[in-house]
């Protein structure tokens, strides 16, 4: 019995504490102190703002600490929250059909005078042929609220808290969410400020939507610090995007200037193919979005000295531009215009390698030494940047390696039968014979004044080649000769 | 180069950028130093020698040659120590806002050996233009004037002319021509510098002619070919005769990369290389290639007439990342086979393929770090190896970086040249000095063993190099924050 008796009491106190907590004001114990709304609330159906709300000399009447004890209950200051709602012209029409304050503000199933917040499914009560529910899709939030930056009397805390649309979870919606209208500009003004864009938006400033939105210190403080999202559109995944995603930013740059600074372009764009999308897109600020970080991978890092950046732009997300192997075999893409090299290339890029010297490291270390067994199977291609008649052959020289006119000391010789083997070894590696032998150590043997022994190949074409260079004929033989 | 041509070069140099509207002018300054034993020629008695005929050993090893009636047997050996430090500097500039699409560009290279005895290759010729041109640019067109470089299936080639390029969305076509100059050198087929190292150098010059063109194949692929023939400037013979083709295409996931140079002349392909890549995941991509490749010799050197033969290769390639992309790892390998000689003996074969695999990884237990791994081997024709380098990195930023690696050669068999093992150590390290300054320098330590009495020239060995890079303006139309990479 005794245990039943506390539950009923706590069961009173807690309705009680929660009219408290919605109103402010524990309604529901002074029902019979006032038996109307306008008692308290005179200036609500009449639209006068001084008598909405009760003087605190009308508690003090009886709670003056004599009668009743005292209280210390203060007129709340009424704040602009995110209602754009009007008492007075909800009053009228509920006088004419009706129906009472507690339509809204009481609670079904209860006592007189148990009070509570209106509830927006009361709203959709009546405003249901505009909305399928309250955070539906296809809402007009600003029938019922002002903008975000309006609502002054909204606490940082409020903000954060406000509930977030299901459409707004949807993976699409962050890449593909921009309004299309102004009326849905205005629904988005509901929660959202302008720096809720400015978070990922590099282009904030220039964009009419966005510019429209008012400024707003408690969400500026929100989102401070707060890491920008950049999903990956459903277009930039599609096969072949890096190839021709070109076409696409020069004909809707903005779309691009959406998520990406200049900076996403120029981790790739060096060269000036691109200039004139460049120059069109936004550059980031400090303090402003920085649009998407894009890092260069390198093609393979171990192999390569690392390019260090012009200026600090830490990039979280890695781009692969060429395949793995491309410094040997980019001839096809680059000769075809496939990947438009100049667009992200200065031409300095290609000179670096293919100009002898190599300012640009293109071997791996110590490769003097190791360069033997690639230049046999010629991994690479070593005409595409030396020439073998003067830059190999003129290190093999001074290294002692080179042939020069004495054939009887070194190398080939020391082994057996070399004088049989070297025929075919000629014909296999004759490029890599080149960097050592001049042209006189051959015809030493090899021409009709030496040792008279043929050099020609089963399939050569003696005629052919002489009525293009008779004179390449002439260094070995005393007249041009013909095919038999 | 001669000096006159570089003082009217330098004289016209401050005119074109007083006149213009912009101008990026860029350096690069680049130092290498090597000690190297070059070969000398040595010789013993004959009584040092053991063994009979005329090849016979030494006591270390050591293979000399005795001719019968010479007191002495000969063979080479190291010499002493020689320093070759070849310094370059690399200067670029680029002007434009001349008139409306008129812009001039110029990259000269000075060049230096500082060291003694051993002159690194080409630093005899001090002076060097790599290209110099003006142009004229328009939407539809753009024309060039001056020393310039051709770029396409044939490879790079400069010369002194002109040329017309016509564009029209994607596809380009572009007519050249001018005083060929030797591809590699910079300089004129019948310049100093190819005569001062063959001894059959050609005696006339030559002008090259040439058209190239590129179009798409719809927004997945392109193609493109050059025609370039190098004529004699006696008109009494071709010094080359070349058409190349290429295509890139990319279907069902794949890139197709098709490569062709056929040498006119001779009806012979040089090379032909057909490659797919494709990444069957984020995580996970493969490449095979197969190609043919036969050398390709100017019609001034006898070496087209010796017959050379092709190989075929067959190359393929995998290679994995994880989700992060903080652990990579690749295999690759290849196997290539000769054609048929028709020369030598058959009691006496030669090797007529070769084959190659390697494997690598690299990890990055945090941003800043990278560990990395390579083992490739080389097993062919000529010269096969074992190569094994590991090594660290640290970028803690984007503007510096140091690094240091470990590397192990094995020399298996070279024609019994440079036989043997090495050892090596290796740091390295760059720094962004300034947003458009930055240097970058290694050094190295090597440790040579030589083995088979082969002559190989001792490469335990002491190697640096530093390189300074800046750029001052920018290009056109671009802003600065553009060109963070050369």
């Amino acid at each position: 019995m005794r245990v039943a008796v506390i539950l009923l009491l706590a069961w009173i106190g807690t309705a009680g504490a929660q009219d408290n907590r919605a109103t402010g004001f524990p309604h529901n114990r002074h029902a019979r102190l006032f038996p109307l709304c306008e008692n308290c609330h005179a200036g609500i159906p009449s639209g006068n703002a001084a008598t909405s709300m009760p003087d605190e000399g009308l508690c003090r009447a009886c709670h003056n600490g004599t009668d009743v004890r005292a209280v210390d209950w203060r007129s709340p200051t009424r704040v602009q929250g995110l209602l754009r709602f009007s008492h007075d012209a909800h009053a009228r029409e509920t006088d004419s059909t009706g129906r009472a304050c507690a339509t809204c503000h009481g609670t079904p199933g209860a006592q007189r005078m148990t009070i509570r917040r209106a509830e927006p499914a009361t709203c959709l009560t009546c405003h249901t042929h505009r909305a399928s529910a309250h955070l539906a899709e296809d809402n007009r939030c600003s029938t019922c609220h002002v903008p975000l930056t309006a609502a002054t009397g909204l606490t940082s805390e409020r903000i954060a808290a406000l509930p977030k649309p299901a459409s707004h979870q949807a993976v699409a919606f962050a890449s593909a969410h921009a309004p299309l209208t102004q009326l849905a500009s205005a629904s988005c003004a509901t929660c959202h400020a302008r720096e809720s864009c400015a978070r990922c938006h590099v282009n904030a400033s220039t964009q009419p939507l966005i510019a429209a939105l008012a400024p707003d210190a408690r969400v500026a403080a929100l989102v401070a610090g707060r890491s920008a999202t950049y999903p990956v559109p459903a277009d930039h995944q599609a096969e072949g995007f890096d190839r021709s995603h070109g076409g696409v930013a020069r004909a809707s740059t903005a779309r691009c200037a959406a998520c990406h600074a200049r900076a996403s372009c120029t981790t790739c764009h060096v060269g000036s193919g691109a200039s004139d999308v460049l120059v069109r897109m936004p550059v980031a600020g400090p303090g402003g979005a920085q649009g998407v970080r894009l890092r260069l991978q390198p093609i393979r890092a171990r192999a390569e000295v690392p390019a260090l950046a012009a200026r600090a732009d830490t990039a979280p997300k890695p781009v692969a531009v060429h395949n793995a192997n491309v410094r040997t075999t980019h001839g096809a893409q680059a000769s075809a215009s496939a990947l438009t090299c100049e667009g992200c290339h200065s031409r300095q890029f290609c000179a670096d390698c293919h100009t002898t010297e190599q300012p640009r490291r293109f071997h791996g270390a110590n490769f003097a030494q190791r360069h033997s067994a690639d230049a046999w199977g010629r991994e690479s291609s070593c005409a595409s940047c030396h020439n073998a008649e003067l830059f190999c052959r003129s290190c093999h020289r001074q290294s002692g390696l080179a042939s020069q006119g004495r054939l009887n000391v070194a190398f080939h010789d020391a082994q057996p039968l070399w004088l049989l083997q070297h025929g075919r070894a000629a014909r296999q590696g004759l490029e890599s014979c080149t960097t050592c032998h001049a042209q006189r150590d051959c015809l030493t043997c090899h021409s009709t004044l030496g040792w008279g022994v043929s050099p020609h190949g089963p399939g050569f074409r003696a005629e052919r080649q002489a009525s293009r260079n008779a004179t390449q004929c002439l260094m070995c033989h005393l007249k041009v000769p013909r095919s038999p | 180069m001669n000096v006159r041509r570089a003082v009217v070069l330098l004289a016209l140099a401050p005119i074109c950028v007083a006149a213009a509207q912009g101008v990026r002018v860029s350096g690069v300054t680049s130092l290498q130093a090597v000690d190297l034993r070059p070969l000398v020629a040595d010789s013993v008695p004959v009584s040092e020698a053991t063994g009979t005929g005329p090849y016979r050993v030494l006591a270390d090893g050591t293979v000399v040659r005795c001719v019968t009636g010479d007191p002495w047997c000969r063979f080479k050996r190291s010499g002493t120590r020689a320093l070759a430090a070849p310094a370059l500097q690399d200067l670029r500039v680029v002007v434009w806002g001349l008139g409306q699409g008129i812009s001039a560009q110029a990259h000269v290279r000075a060049r230096a050996s500082l060291g003694d005895e051993f002159d690194w290759p080409h630093t005899e010729d001090a002076f060097d233009v790599i290209e110099a041109w003006g142009e004229f640019d328009r939407p539809a067109y753009r024309a060039r004037l001056g020393r310039q470089w051709t770029v396409g299936g044939l490879g790079v080639y400069n010369y002194d002319g002109a040329s017309l390029m016509l564009r029209s969305g994607r596809a380009r076509v572009e007519v050249f021509g001018g005083r060929s100059l030797v591809a590699g050198l910079n300089d004129p087929i019948v310049g100093s510098e190819l005569a001062s190292l063959n001894d059959l150098p050609p005696d006339e010059s030559g002008w090259l002619i040439g058209v190239a063109g590129a179009s798409p194949l719809g927004k997945r692929g392109a193609a493109g070919a050059t025609w370039q023939r190098v004529i004699r400037a006696d008109r009494a013979a071709l010094y080359s005769d070349r058409l190349a083709a290429n295509a890139s295409y990319l279907a069902v996931g794949t890139t197709f990369d098709f490569d062709l140079a056929w040498d006119i002349t001779a009806l012979q392909v040089n090379e032909a290389r057909l490659s797919l890549s494709r990444p069957f995941s984020r995580a996970f991509t493969a490449s095979v290639e197969g190609r043919r490749y036969r050398p390709f010799f100017e019609a001034w050197t006898i070496w087209g007439a010796f017959s050379p033969v092709a190989f075929d290769e067959a190359r393929g390639a995998v290679s994995w990342r994880n989700g992060t992309g903080s652990v990579s790892m690749d295999a690759r390998g290849a196997y290539r086979w000769y054609d048929e000689t028709e020369a030598g003996l058959e009691s006496s074969p030669l090797k007529g393929n070769g084959w190659r695999a390697g494997i690598g990884g690299e990890w990055r237990p945090r941003t800043a770090w990278l560990v990395y791994g390579d083992y490739d081997t080389d097993i062919g024709f000529g010269a096969s190896k074992s190569d094994v380098v590991a090594g660290t990195r640290w970028m803690p930023d984007e503007s510096r970086w140091i690094g240091a690696a470990v590397s192990g050669l094995q020399h298996i068999y070279e024609f019994r040249v440079g036989t043997g093992r090495m050892a090596g150590f290796r740091i390295e390290g760059g720094a962004r000095l300034a947003d458009e300054v930055r240097i970058a320098a290694d050094a190295a330590l090597y440790a040579h063993r030589r083995s088979g009495g082969a002559p190989s020239p001792d490469w335990s060995q002491r190697r640096f190099s530093v390189r300074l890079d800046w750029t001052v303006g920018r290009d056109p139309g671009v802003p600065p924050v553009a060109g963070n990479r050369p």
